[in-house]
């Protein structure tokens, strides 16, 4: 009796072991997606064009990247590739969300003292948060997901896929962004140096300086230009990523004012490339400001719209990405700030929404498709693997009947890193390939 | 003027006290908008015909009328067709293009001040509170309000009504006070549920009593009346099923239990929030009792359990497969200014969308925020439909109404034009170019195809790849 049972896990083990294998095999998985309409969100060749739409197109995928793409017409379909059937339908590059707490435990802020450099939130992702399968079903593939912005240094963010069935190769990026707040809610925390608006600035910069100082011996002593070792600082050394232009600096703020501090503080003081998150109150107010430096690129949301009726206002419903828009601000993401898995503000799976809302409010509907693809993947500097379908970049892709802005139809399929990981139910766009007789399984 | 009766008026002081409050803590800024929208809502005199021609007319009860005609006399719908003749002096809007449909009903809401302390929602209306400026401009015409809920002590209390949002115009703005009673229970409120049986089962009792007693007079036998518990009033009301009880029952749980009691006293209730009635869709559909629910409600599957649970999209289609009425409402039920987008009642349409999406068809998305609303909140004889002796309360839309950027133009209730988008300074700065349908970007949704389902094909449960 032993002597089945050893031979059964043997079997069994061997099986393991044989899915194990087979699931590498299907990483290598290559698919072939035809679609009515494919929007690169990629620039068109003539830049009068703006974004390149592909009509009656064809997509090749291998190795979780795209191979090719183009018209039906011009691309030859290899034997081995599965076809993935969207000739009635959209493929648009997945949604990148630049703002969102998802995918994540034990995270937010520590609350003890008002700066940490030294925290990072790639410690604590959580691949199991419900909100990360459901942000497949909106077709969300690539979150930054970070702290809180109870204090005015949060730590550093995590750049994640939204594929939680391989949890390590969830992470695309270690060190998102530098997470920082600028306004409001680190002032409403009962405390010490850092209650009133001018501690708060002060802790700023003085951890803006301490970084900056720290970045620049090193770069000096690595240049040779200094003799000796300047000393290492573990709770400063990652803000060297930020002042070294490798990462953004991603800043809470809201209103005129606070935009325009951010704007001051984080890119004309230290030369940091800086995305001012929030900026509801009237933000849009300093566009122009921001539209004048290349490297401020503005993330609005959860709120989207300005409305006050006060008697210096207008009583007009101001949608925040028309009116960036309209002060030459092009640099724009929409975010949803989602926090959990909730109906309350907005979950990560409505992010398009979020993008609809702001198309409602008068931004261009080309515009509003960009500040959640293509226009995030440059604030976060991922721009050369996802946020636009072009050959060499991540297969990320959404497919659904209309465009990412209807909010009535809803997404059929996603693939991330070319892997379907999300089809909606009695669906099967998938046809496997026809296998040749001879070959052995 | 009309000659009140001394109910109402003590009701119109009321609500004119409320009203003075209010204004007075307002901007002058505001007054000025009230003052435009006033000019607006009087432009048309009683006894003026207006029709309006040329759009397609959405009549949710029986289909889309091409290029039509509504006529509009004495604040009601007069005649609807594709060859209506106008009278001398009509005064006639032209909706070529547009989309005419009925006002938006809301079956569950807050606006107007409505149960702003004071003991009846009569008393507290305020035609100038600026969500009914902002009703108007989303289109939202009906509105199921909430006064006084029951305190935690009581399962049955507090008040609740069906209001317009008649800017500057207190007399219309109460359609009905009291159109159900407000029950406060639950499963897992064992002791208030408990009392309320007990008292269900008094009232009964007492109810049986008095049948037995009629009877007896009518025989000409002796016998004294059966004396009224004290409290039961709103018992017995439910019991005589001549007013639905609406509760809120979220969970399979809590829902069935509800239905228990439908199934012992037999009577009437409306279920709030219900986002786990997709599980016992067919339980609800036996009892003939409706639902108020929230499309994009979130709540998480219960792990412990082996049958299905949690929110859904589907919600909605899963409901209406089952035959059950049901009415949608956004996930906060109110006219909200805190900047978030697409969520509260100023784009109602929009959460019915999120239905459709969840592989409802857009004939009954549309009919949940319009005529089944209607008829949960028992005002259906008079608004919900374009139909001939109907409450012209219209509205005229640039686009579908489930597309993104369609907006409100054009809204009247009763009869008047109270809201104009180019006159207000809402959104008349916004403006979309072209056909919706024709952008590149937008969405390409086709006009009115009542049968249309995008999603009807497949769920929206995660596909899993290892399967």
């Amino acid at each position: 009796m032993k002597h089945i049972c050893l031979g059964i896990s043997i079997v069994v083990l061997c099986c393991i072991l044989d899915s194990g294998a087979a699931e590498e095999q299907k990483d290598g998985k290559k698919y072939a997606v035809r679609a009515g309409k494919i929007l690169t969100m990629a620039r068109a060749e003539e830049p009068e064009a703006g974004r390149r739409v592909v009509n009656h197109g064809l997509i090749l995928i291998s190795d979780g990247k795209i191979e090719a793409l183009g018209p039906a017409t011009e691309i030859q379909v290899p034997d081995s590739y599965a076809l993935i059937d969207a000739a009635d339908r959209w493929a648009m590059p997945g949604i990148v969300e630049a703002h969102t707490h998802i995918g994540t435990e034990g995270g937010f802020n520590d609350m003890v003292v008002p700066l940490n450099p030294e925290l990072r939130m790639a410690d604590c992702v959580n691949p199991e948060d419900i909100a990360v399968e459901k942000a497949v079903t909106g077709g969300v593939t690539t979150v930054n997901t970070m702290q809180g912005s109870g204090t005015n240094l949060g730590g550093f963010t995590v750049i994640i896929k939204m594929d939680p069935s391989r949890p390590e190769k969830m992470i695309l990026r270690e060190f998102g962004a530098m997470k920082m707040t600028q306004a409001f809610n680190p002032e409403r925390r009962g405390g010490d140096l850092g209650l009133t608006r001018m501690g708060m600035s002060w802790m700023i910069r003085y951890v803006l300086r301490e970084g900056k100082e720290y970045t620049e011996a090193w770069q000096a002593y690595e240049d040779g230009q200094r003799e000796d070792k300047p000393e290492y600082k573990p709770e400063l050394e990652k803000m060297r990523k930020a002042f070294e232009g490798k990462i953004p600096t991603i800043v809470h703020t809201y209103t005129g004012w606070g935009v325009m501090q951010t704007i001051r503080t984080f890119y004309d003081e230290n030369n940091l490339k800086v995305i001012p998150t929030h900026t509801a109150g009237g933000g849009y107010l300093v566009g122009n400001e921001a539209a004048k430096r290349d490297d401020v690129h503005i993330n609005i949301g959860p709120r989207v719209l300005d409305f006050s009726w006060t008697e210096e206002y207008d009583n007009r419903f101001h949608g925040m990405g028309s009116e960036y828009y309209a002060r030459g601000v092009t640099n724009l993401s929409i975010n949803t700030d989602s926090v959990g898995w909730s109906h309350f503000i907005a979950p990560q799976e409505e992010l398009a929404a979020q993008a609809a809302m702001s198309a409602r409010l008068g931004l261009d509907d080309q515009a509003a498709i960009e500040a959640i693809t293509i226009r995030a993947a440059q604030a976060l500097g991922i721009d050369d693997r996802v946020g636009s379908l072009e050959v060499g970049k991540d297969a990320d892709i959404v497919i659904k009947q209309g465009s990412l802005l209807d909010v009535a139809t809803p997404v059929d399929l996603v693939l991330v890193n070319g892997r379907v990981v999300y089809q909606r139910r009695s669906l099967n766009l998938v046809a496997e390939p026809e296998k040749p007789t001879t070959e052995e399984e | 003027m009309m000659i009140l009766g001394r109910k109402q008026q003590k009701t119109r002081e009321g609500a004119n006290r409320a009203g003075r409050v209010t204004v007075r803590a307002l901007s002058t800024h505001l007054l000025a908008v009230s003052l435009a929208l006033c000019v607006a809502g009087s432009a048309m005199a009683d006894g003026e015909v207006t029709a309006i021609r040329g759009g397609d007319i959405y009549t949710i009860t029986s289909g889309v009328i091409k290029s039509g005609t509504i006529l509009i006399e004495d604040g009601k719908i007069s005649q609807i067709g594709q060859n209506v003749a106008l009278p001398k002096s009509t005064k006639v809007i032209d909706a070529k293009g547009k989309v005419v449909m009925p006002g938006l009903v809301a079956a569950a809401a807050s606006m107007g001040g409505a149960g702003y302390s004071s003991r009846k929602i009569a008393d507290s209306l305020d035609p100038y509170h600026y969500s009914v400026s902002l009703a108007l401009a989303s289109g939202v015409t009906t509105l199921f309000v909430y006064g006084q809920r029951p305190s935690d002590q009581e399962p049955v209390g507090g008040t609740n009504a069906v209001i317009k949002p008649t800017f500057g115009d207190l007399e219309g703005m109460l359609v009905k006070e009291s159109v159900a009673e407000n029950l406060n229970i639950s499963n897992s409120q064992w002791l208030r549920r408990t009392n309320f049986m007990l008292k269900l089962r008094e009232a009964q009792s007492y109810l049986q009593k008095l049948a037995d007693y009629q009877q007896a007079q009518a025989k000409q036998r002796k016998g004294q009346p059966p004396r009224k518990p004290s409290g039961t009033d709103a018992y017995i009301r439910l019991l005589k099923r001549e007013a639905p009880a609406r509760l809120r029952a979220s969970t399979a749980d809590d829902i069935l239990a509800a239905l228990e009691i439908v199934d012992e006293f037999g009577i009437r209730i409306i279920l709030e929030d219900a986002v786990e009635a997709w599980t016992v869709a067919e339980e609800i559909a036996k009892r003939d009792v409706a639902v108020v629910m929230t499309p994009r409600q979130k709540r998480r599957p219960n792990k412990e359990i082996s049958r299905p649970s949690g929110s859904s999209l589907e919600n909605a289609a899963i409901l209406k497969k089952a035959g059950v009425k049901f009415a949608i409402i956004p996930t906060s039920p109110a006219f909200a200014l805190w900047g978030i987008a697409g969520r509260d009642l100023m784009t109602l349409p929009v959460e019915a969308a999120f239905a459709v999406s969840g592989g409802l068809d857009e004939q009954t998305a549309l009919e949940a925020i319009t005529i089944s609303a209607a008829e949960i909140i028992g005002a259906a004889d008079r608004v919900g439909s374009l139909q001939v002796g109907k409450d012209a309360d219209i509205i005229v839309l640039d686009g579908h109404p489930f597309h993104y950027s369609t907006f409100v133009e054009l809204t009247f209730v009763n009869g008047k034009l109270m809201y104009d988008k180019k006159k207000s300074t809402y959104f008349s700065h916004i403006e979309h170019d072209g056909d919706l349908t024709d952008s590149i970007y937008g969405s390409g949704l086709s006009p009115m195809d009542p049968n249309r389902s995008p999603a009807a094909e497949g769920g929206l449960i995660p596909f899993d790849p290892n399967q």
